[in-house]
């Protein structure tokens, strides 16, 4: 990569993310979200049976990783309608007409989708001394290289769905129709291994299945190191990118 | 600075360009005419790189649009018809964004930065988001923004469409000054017939042809007709005479002494009616034709202006049929 594609990215994520910093309302939402489902959700969900729960954790605690996936996975997926937004109103064209390289500008919108649903992670993955998590610097490296996994590939998912909604108000559904559902499937805020067999299935074909698994592996101290699922999720992540280069009105 | 030759597009089995040959010279200013649906945006696209050809060559300081896109954009400057700024971000970020993304330093981009906003008058604005300019602000701001990185070729695609006439005229000699300072080649689309007349040299497209390419009054002449209108008794003798000696078309008016006579050489025709017919005739009007007819004969289209004369005589002629 050339230093000149390289300022192209930055400019370009510097860009997005300026402009959506700016926005005060989106930093309460940020909080405020998984400051429902841990201290409201999750006291009334708790109170159900808890067998299936990893042993030793609350309900609160099993689903805190799945609530700091769910932020990356929602703002990560709406990185996609600025891209539309950006079309709609004019300033799409602007990028278009500079002399800089196609991949300059995926990849700079990338990054700033990334850095913006990180945040948005980072802001759920603070509650965790309020909900009795211990943590070391070992697992906050982890959860914030899951984090970062975690939203490269939502962020791939809502630019590539750019190329095919092209009005803001489609993209409000696709936050019904597709991130909703992911959410749900993955595991999040119930445990799959006691889910009937036919939700397990199509958790199965649900990434953020297993991008909640590692962050619950970072978090919760269970051990494991899925190298495998780490492997899957940057692949998937790669081939969303190329159908959206393939895709993209850029 | 562009030359065009046998450019053809079509959509589908639709063929919006067709053979579309012409060149714009360094340093010119040079206006695209042509009704909606001409085709006129579809070869706008063309030459920013923005759509593939479909057929013919198209050079833009030498360079190929579909074959070196990033040569052809480093040489342009595009301001759209529509806004294309970002209106949460300021007037100075707007321009900084753009001037990275052309590849200039940062001193150059500090440094011009300032100038530019200075230059559109906007200094004390700078820090603002744009969303709270004005639409002739914004305007003033995007063609800041369009030659910041100094381009050889400005296209500008309806450059004044929903302004007022004072930001109209604002806009028109901020053009002419970039043409006349910065040297710039301009290349813009107008369906507004009087700014047509600011241009060195224009080309009218009509239904994806160039039907007339020229200075404005070399245009003007080859499309329109002389109107000259005769008030006579006789006009049945006088109209019968303009058609067999000057070929005129005669037309009736609303007054039952008068007739109009649509001729190419309009000074021929009253020496010659005058030589015959003496004193029995009067001229009461003789009218070169204007853009506007020459637009109206080569396009059979009335000029979208709403200033324009014959689109105002139309309007006033439904506004009839619709009071009878």
């Amino acid at each position: 990569m050339s230093a000149s594609a390289a300022a192209d990215i930055v400019v370009i994520a510097r860009r997005d993310l300026s402009r959506n910093l700016r926005q005060r309302n989106q930093w309460l939402g940020a909080v405020a979200r998984p400051a429902v489902w841990l201290l409201i959700l999750g006291a009334g969900l708790g109170t159900g049976r808890s067998a299936d729960f990893i042993s030793g954790y609350s309900y609160r605690q099993f689903t805190f990783p799945g609530i700091v996936v769910m932020g990356i996975l929602f703002s990560g997926i709406m990185s996609g309608a600025s891209i539309v937004w950006d079309r709609e109103f004019g300033f799409l064209k602007e990028i278009r007409i500079a002399p800089v390289a196609r991949t300059s500008i995926l990849v700079g919108k990338l990054l700033a989708g990334t850095l913006l649903s990180l945040l948005q992670g980072i802001a759920a993955f603070l509650f965790f001394p309020f909900i009795g998590i211990g943590m070391t610097p070992l697992k906050i490296f982890l959860s914030l290289l899951c984090m970062a996994i975690t939203g490269t590939l939502a962020t791939s998912i809502g630019i590539l769905l750019a190329g095919f909604v092209k009005t803001i108000e489609g993209f409000g559904n696709v936050n019904n129709l597709l991130a909703m559902p992911l959410f749900a499937l993955s595991g999040a805020v119930y445990p799959l291994s006691g889910a009937p067999e036919w939700l397990k299935r199509v958790a199965y074909f649900d990434p953020f299945t297993y991008a909640v698994n590692l962050m619950r592996n970072a978090v919760l101290d269970v051990g494991a190191y899925p190298i495998a699922d780490i492997a899957g999720l940057l692949l998937l992540t790669f081939m969303f990118l190329a159908a959206a280069y393939l895709r993209l009105d850029l | 600075m562009i030359a065009l030759a046998g450019l053809g597009h079509s959509f589908g089995t639709t063929k919006v360009l067709d053979g579309i040959t012409f060149s714009v010279r360094p340093g010119e200013i040079f206006g695209l005419l042509g009704p909606n649906g001409a085709g006129k945006s579809t070869l706008i696209n063309i030459l920013i790189t923005m759509l593939r050809r479909k057929e013919g060559s198209v050079l833009v300081d030498g360079f190929d649009p579909d074959e070196d896109p990033d040569l052809v954009r480093a040489r342009l400057g595009v301001i759209f018809q529509d806004s294309t700024l970002d209106e949460r971000l300021t007037l100075r970020e707007n321009l900084r964004f753009h001037s990275m993304l052309f590849g200039m330093s940062r001193t150059d981009t500090d440094l011009r930065v300032g100038e530019s906003l200075a230059d559109v008058g906007l200094t004390d604005r700078a820090d603002e988001p744009v969303m709270r300019l004005s639409g002739g602000q914004k305007r003033r701001l995007e063609i800041a923004r369009a030659v910041i990185h100094r381009p050889k070729l400005l296209v500008i695609d309806e450059p004044t469409t929903g302004l007022d006439s004072r930001a109209r005229k604002e806009i028109w000699d901020r053009i002419k000054a970039l043409n006349r300072d910065h040297g710039a080649t301009v290349f813009l689309t107008t369906h507004y017939l009087e700014e047509a007349e600011v241009c060195d040299r224009i080309a009218i497209l009509d239904r994806g042809r160039i039907v007339a390419t020229g200075s404005p009054d070399e245009v003007r002449a080859s499309g329109g007709y002389d109107r000259v209108r005769i008030k006579t008794r006789r006009f049945a003798e006088v109209g019968a005479a303009a058609e067999m000696m000057f070929g005129a078309r005669v037309a009736p008016t609303d007054a039952a002494d008068s007739i109009e006579l649509f001729v190419a050489d309009g000074s021929a025709l009253i020496a010659g009616l005058y030589a015959r017919f003496g004193a029995s005739i009067s001229v009461t009007e003789f009218r070169k034709p204007t853009l506007d007819d020459a637009f109206i004969a080569l396009t059979g289209n009335l000029p979208d202006d709403p200033d324009s004369g014959a689109a105002l005589h139309m309007r006033n002629l439904v506004r009839e049929r619709r009071l009878v």
